[in-house]
């Protein structure tokens, strides 16, 4: 009986633990079946403690007044959005920077695809634990597809992708940063 | 014919080493160009075309100076004789503009003392950065290599004058400058293309 005591409290207390890392894996935005959807950290998380970014999108149209808009509107729900001039280095000094980018698609021979990627990165200053080099590298990033080259026709859809892809870095931003009190500031460029 | 060129580099480097110690700007300027243009022609020979480029945009640089001999009211070593660690090659034109008090660097909005020792990198790699994005509305290839070719040139720039422990605003403005030019032609559509390209460098 003395010995069974013991037995119980750890195998309770082992379930209670995987049920709480459960619990946690659920509500990891995360975890999709699509690995196109956003990177999995379960520790480690890049976004943690991360509270300033300069943001950079410049697209190759004029659809770019559209996609600063809807970054203005969905990063202010999270935090402070700043629009920065050229020439102020606040944004970054903080050595994080939101890159998004909406680029062609090549095949393997070169040739294009009628198709557009929209990536939304985070890249920040690190240095390689193993090698000690200090690079700047993507540490986050997420993906999504649009049906034709980036021009007018397709800008309603470019936009509504940038939407998508700032909602789900949020998510995971707030993910990653659960107990925050300072709001993260946005440096638009 | 390679080992040639290679030592022509050496010896080009060495003589803008030298340049910190030399009092009169004209002969300080010759021999920047010199140094810059016999690299331009040594670092093709050998296929070093980042290198190439980097030595390009130093001839830029050097360009714009001509007609400013007269401004400047001291020789630039006295600031270089203080450098911590004179084996860097320290940016000559930072520090004559420096010397010769002329820019302030107002222009470059941000605190005056750094908020972190690693901010003055921070800035460069960052602003570097956002012009990679520029670089990349390229549809040419050409055009797109000379231009990372001209930010690579601009970031060991930057960098290394603010590991040398320059001042943060000088050692950022270079770039800061001119992401800013780059980033006032997109605005206004000036997209980088071959046509265009004298707008970039």
């Amino acid at each position: 009986m003395k010995a069974f005591i013991p037995l119980v409290l750890f195998v309770t207390h082992g379930f209670c633990t995987d049920a709480k890392d459960m619990e946690r894996l659920k509500e990891n935005p995360g975890i999709y079946l699509n690995f196109q959807d956003a990177p999995i950290f379960h520790k480690g998380n890049p976004l943690e403690g991360l509270n300033a970014f300069a943001v950079i999108s410049l697209q190759n149209s004029e659809i770019n007044n559209k996609i600063k808009s809807v970054i203005k509107q969905e990063l202010g729900s999270l935090g402070t959005v700043i629009q920065a001039k050229s020439e102020d280095v606040h944004g970054f000094g903080s050595g994080n920077i939101l890159n998004i980018q909406i680029g062609r698609v090549s095949k393997w021979d070169g040739k294009e695809l009628p198709i557009s990627r929209v990536t939304l990165n985070i890249e920040t200053s690190v240095i390689i634990s193993k090698t000690h080099i200090k690079s700047m590298p993507r540490i986050w990033s997420i993906n999504d597809f649009i049906e034709m080259p980036l021009n007018n026709k397709s800008g309603d859809e470019a936009v509504k992708s940038v939407q998508r892809l700032l909602r789900e870095f949020i998510k995971n931003y707030q993910f990653a940063n659960p107990h925050q009190t300072q709001k993260p500031v946005f440096y638009i460029y | 014919m390679n080992a040639q060129y290679e030592k022509a580099i050496e010896d080009f480097q060495n003589a803008r080493w030298c340049l910190q110690e030399d009092s009169n700007i004209d002969i300080a300027m010759i021999t920047a160009f010199r140094s810059a243009f016999g690299e331009v022609v040594s670092y093709d020979n050998l296929g070093m075309q980042e290198e190439a480029q980097q030595s390009i945009q130093q001839l830029q640089t050097i360009a714009n100076y001509v007609g400013c001999n007269n401004c400047i009211e001291q020789h630039p070593c006295c600031e270089t004789t203080s450098s911590a660690n004179k084996s860097y090659f320290y940016d000559i034109f930072t520090i004559y503009k420096h010397k010769q008090n002329q820019d302030n660097y107002d222009d470059i909005l941000g605190p005056n003392q750094p908020p972190e020792p690693e901010w003055c990198e921070e800035v460069v790699t960052g602003v570097g950065r956002a012009m990679d994005a520029i670089a990349c509305l390229a549809r040419n290839h050409a055009v797109k290599v000379v231009l990372i070719g001209i930010i690579e040139g601009l970031i060991t720039r930057g960098i290394k004058c603010c590991q040398a422990g320059g001042f943060w605003k000088a050692c950022v403005a270079p770039i800061t400058r001119k992401w800013k030019e780059w980033k006032n032609n997109k605005e206004e559509y000036i997209l980088p293309n071959p046509q265009n390209l004298s707008l970039y460098y």
